[in-house]
């Protein structure tokens, strides 16, 4: 089950947010850590989400930290540095979108073997909706990049239409189509998919 | 006030999204079990719950990973804040802040100096290294790739695969000037090894690798991570002294190689699907 996103508000109080960029700034080993750790996990789900599974996503996450580590002179609080970061990392998988390059794990295979978490209950649950997510990432490799990443924020990841404008920097209006075309569009292959329609019916066996 | 089906596929997606309230989630179950083709849309939804339910990870050794390449960026004074950042510009290549990267088939240590050989010169070496094709440089020696320059020694033999990013080195020395910007990793390989890097400074001969500064990844002919070689660090393949070492025999780590890290983790080499413009 996922949650609405934390309030890119949340986090560290501004002064207390400014020393730790500023520590980064100055290649401060530990506040680099301190900044990664706290914001590793979010990245990682917010571009997994929008590019789908593919054993490329470390180097993304990766790329992303680079690129925020490069941009840290630019930082003047407007954002939060928990959006800053989301925002980089958006970018980092709209260019990696934007490549035309999926290069995806089977179906089936879970992401890759030393990511295995423990096989338990949930083991089942979890490889099907991988398998569901890798094939409607498939289908939204036909949409614009814009569209499909205004529309995952909204729709999968659960951010308002101000925020999703915010992340891609694009303007209300936009967003909105965006988001209601790629849902038309979304919708319509899905219905069409003969592969979905078989791992939806799969899942309905299950239950 | 009526339900009206025009108002399933945004009630769907607030109630998908956790946006619905409960007055909403009731008002909608109600029409669905009285409307067949709201169901269907309902059944179009699903796809998109599950995908909903996929929790994207990186594992412990991943996260540590890229920990680590972010300390090394760090470390490296030219990496942080360079004249014009990517985020400001992205799409073109940063010349500011250049690390290179050599692969090294016999390391001749005059080779730079040596004259260029007689290659055909493209007319237009960006389009010509985008072909499946043999390197060919320039008159100055140098081919150019997107977010890379790669210097050829004379005698050189290697192949530029675009669609997977990857130089492969038969014969010869390739050295290599990525871009700290770019955010396309580049990837090296030789007949027993192969390297991937995202921007970083090393040097690599069919035996081993050798790494400056950053991170360098080696991996095995059938793709499993071998090695991480951090700065200083040596990595050298046991008992492999020719560029046939098709059944090598296990690799070990040399010097302070922290984390000799024999992964089970699958690279698929096919990276061929590509579909569409390059970008
Ligand atoms: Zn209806």
């Amino acid at each position: 089950m996922s949650s609405r996103p934390e309030s890119p508000e949340r986090g560290l109080h501004e002064p207390e947010e400014a020393a730790l960029v500023q520590a980064c700034r100055a290649g401060d080993a530990q506040a680099l850590e301190r900044f990664y750790r706290a914001h590793v996990d979010r990245v990682t789900r917010v571009i997994g989400r929008l590019v789908g599974p593919t054993p490329d996503l470390e180097d993304l996450v990766q790329a992303t930290f680079i690129e925020t580590l490069h941009s840290f002179a630019r930082f003047r609080g407007e954002a939060s540095l928990s959006t800053w970061v989301i925002r980089i990392g958006v970018h980092v998988a709209r260019h990696h979108l934007r490549r035309g390059v999926r290069r995806q794990a089977g179906l089936g295979l879970v992401p890759a073997a030393d990511d295995a978490t423990p096989a338990e209950a949930g083991a089942d649950a979890r490889l099907d909706d991988h398998r569901v997510a890798q094939r409607v990432h498939v289908l939204l490799d036909r949409l614009s990049p814009a569209k499909r990443i205004a529309f995952l924020l909204y729709v999968i990841e659960g951010y308002s239409v101000e925020e999703v404008a915010a992340l891609t920097g694009a303007g209300r209006a936009a967003t909105k189509s965006r988001i209601w075309f790629a849902r038309r569009e979304v919708l319509e292959l899905a219905r069409r998919d003969p592969l979905l329609r078989e791992l939806a019916a799969e899942d309905e066996e299950k239950k | 006030m009526a339900f009206k089906c025009l108002q399933t596929e945004e009630l769907l997606t607030a109630a998908l999204s956790g946006r619905a309230s409960e007055a909403e989630r009731l008002l909608l179950e109600e029409h669905l079990e009285g409307c067949a083709a709201c169901r269907e849309t309902r059944a179009a939804f699903e796809p998109l719950r599950r995908t909903r339910r996929w929790e994207p990870d990186l594992s412990d050794a991943g996260r540590g990973r890229v920990l680590r390449a972010l300390l090394l960026a760090a470390a490296a004074p030219e990496a942080r804040e360079p004249a014009r950042s990517a985020w400001g510009g992205w799409g073109t290549v940063a010349v500011a802040a250049v690390f290179a990267f050599a692969i090294l088939g016999l390391f001749v240590p005059a080779w730079r100096r040596a004259a260029v050989p007689e290659a055909v010169v493209p007319r237009d070496p960006v389009a010509a290294a985008n072909a499946r094709d043999r390197m060919r440089p320039g008159p100055d020696g140098k081919v150019t790739l997107e977010g890379a320059v790669v210097e050829l020694a004379p005698d050189t033999e290697a192949l530029w695969r675009a669609a997977s990013r990857t130089i492969e080195l038969r014969r010869g020395a390739v050295v290599v000037e990525v871009s700290p910007n770019t955010l396309r990793g580049l990837r090296v390989t030789t007949p027993s090894f192969s390297t991937k890097v995202l921007g970083t400074r090393f040097r690599v001969d069919l035996g081993g690798v050798a790494t400056e500064s950053g991170l360098v990844r080696v991996f095995a002919a059938d793709d499993r991570l071998l090695a991480e070689v951090g700065p200083g660090q040596r990595w050298r393949e046991v008992g492999s002294a020719g560029p046939r070492t098709a059944t090598s025999p296990r690799p070990r780590v040399e010097d302070r190689q922290r984390e000799p890290r024999p992964s089970p983790r699958s690279r698929p080499a096919d990276r061929t699907g590509r579909k569409g413009s390059r970008g």
